[in-house]
């Protein structure tokens, strides 16, 4: 009785986990595709989009670049990961990348008179799947002290979610495979094994 | 439909079996990726010449014939030196050849001399994390025009390439058999809209 439960729970929960993350899955699928060749049809950076323009802001005396890239930003109406966040050498300008999945803006803030030189680059739906590909948790030394957008932050743990239910719904999958009739387990144990053996060998070997 | 219930239930069934331990590859080396557990970020430059801070071995080998490009020029060096891996990028100049070369378990930075064809390497070791993030991130997007250059690798991405086909077998499957379940039908439904609402407010507040 107990066994025959813990069955049809397992499927229900096999059922809806993979209903939940199908988009999920699709969208790491195509991605990893995409990021594993270099088609034509999906080379982003030549089909970009590059647009410059300046925009004039009050900037604090402010010379914290953290501190100072939060008020750019936030004066801006510019949203997403901040790298490459540096003085020039002459420290009148704070150069940094402004980026979010399919939008890049290389920005340089002149720091005495505000004047704000933006180079816009948009990228097609194809680098957009790739970004949310590679989009993760940055370290505490990308960070630089900032805090990581709420929204990338929601991806980061959106992705373990993904990760752990996948896990899951593959170990469902083993028990309710193991729990068939034997002529379909001995099948079953043809396509595992295949799968075992050719990541092992490249794993182990 | 009904007829085809048999068989949309062994294609996943088996296409599921068969990606299983690919999915967990790629979910443990996510799980890894996404939070920095392990420190996978290490400085690619200083470690591709960590050969001229730290000899393990020296190797003589035979001068390759110079008329080939410069990665078949390296593949050369590395067969007389007997190195199997990916090779991750080709620095130097007329007088030396800086190599550095990955492969699951390990990564090499060989250094060869060009004119008395004396191969230098230091060989370190990595764990099983880094095995599985090495697999994750292969071949990869990066250096395009040599990546793919170990037939390991090109195994690997065939395989990585063949198991996202099968993960779209098998859960186009999982979607047709479980319409057949009518009991699951409703909350079925709604694990499949919330996970679509989730899927597409996440996508827009990023992008947007």
């Amino acid at each position: 009785m107990q066994k025959k439960s813990l069955i049809k729970w397992n499927r229900k929960i096999h059922i809806y986990l993979g209903l939940f993350l199908l988009l999920f899955i699709w969208l790491f699928g195509i991605s990893g595709l995409l990021l594993n060749h270099h088609w034509e049809f999906s080379n982003s950076w030549e089909k970009r989009k590059v647009s410059s323009y300046d925009k004039t802001i009050e900037i604090s005396k402010e010379r914290d670049k953290h501190i100072l890239v939060h008020e750019i930003t936030d004066k801006l109406k510019l949203n997403g990961s901040i790298v490459n966040l540096k003085y020039s050498t002459d420290s009148a300008h704070l150069n940094f990348i402004a980026s979010k999945p399919g939008l890049r803006y290389e920005i340089q803030a002149g720091l005495k008179d505000g004047k704000i030189m933006i180079k816009e680059t948009k990228l097609d739906e194809w680098e957009v799947m790739r970004s949310l590909h590679k989009l993760r948790n940055p370290t505490p030394k990308e960070l630089g002290g900032r805090h990581q957008p709420a929204v990338a932050l929601i991806w980061s743990i959106s992705m373990d979610i993904v990760s752990i239910g996948l896990i899951i719904i593959c170990l469902g999958g083993w028990y309710l495979w193991w729990q068939a009739e034997r002529k379909r387990f001995y099948f079953g144990l043809i396509s595992i094994t295949g799968g075992f053996i050719l990541c092992f060998y490249i794993l182990f070997f | 439909m009904k007829k085809y219930y048999k068989l949309i239930k062994e294609i996943h069934l088996h296409t599921g079996l068969f990606i299983s331990p690919f999915i967990l590859i790629f979910s443990i080396s996510a799980l890894i990726l996404n939070h920095n557990f392990i420190d996978w970020q290490e400085d690619w430059q200083k470690w591709s010449f960590s050969v001229n801070d730290k000899v393990d071995q020296t190797v003589k080998f035979d001068l390759p014939d110079p008329d080939q490009t410069k990665l078949e020029y390296a593949k050369d060096i590395l067969k007389e030196i007997n190195i199997e891996g990916e090779i991750s990028n080709i620095f130097g100049d007329s007088l030396n050849m800086i190599i550095p070369v990955t492969k699951p378990g390990y990564r090499i930075s060989i250094k060869a001399n060009l004119i008395n064809g004396i191969a230098y390497i230091h060989s370190e070791q990595t764990n099983l994390w880094k095995k599985m993030i090495w697999l994750h991130k292969m071949p990869g997007p990066h250096n395009a025009n040599i990546r793919g250059n170990w037939i390991n690798t090109k195994y690997w991405s065939s395989l990585v390439d063949f198991s996202v086909i099968c993960l779209f077998f098998s859960s186009i499957s999982g979607v047709i058999l479980w319409y057949y379940f009518k009991n699951e039908r409703r909350i079925g439904l709604i694990s499949l809209v919330i996970g679509f609402l989730s899927f597409v407010s996440l996508v827009i507040g990023l992008t947007v």
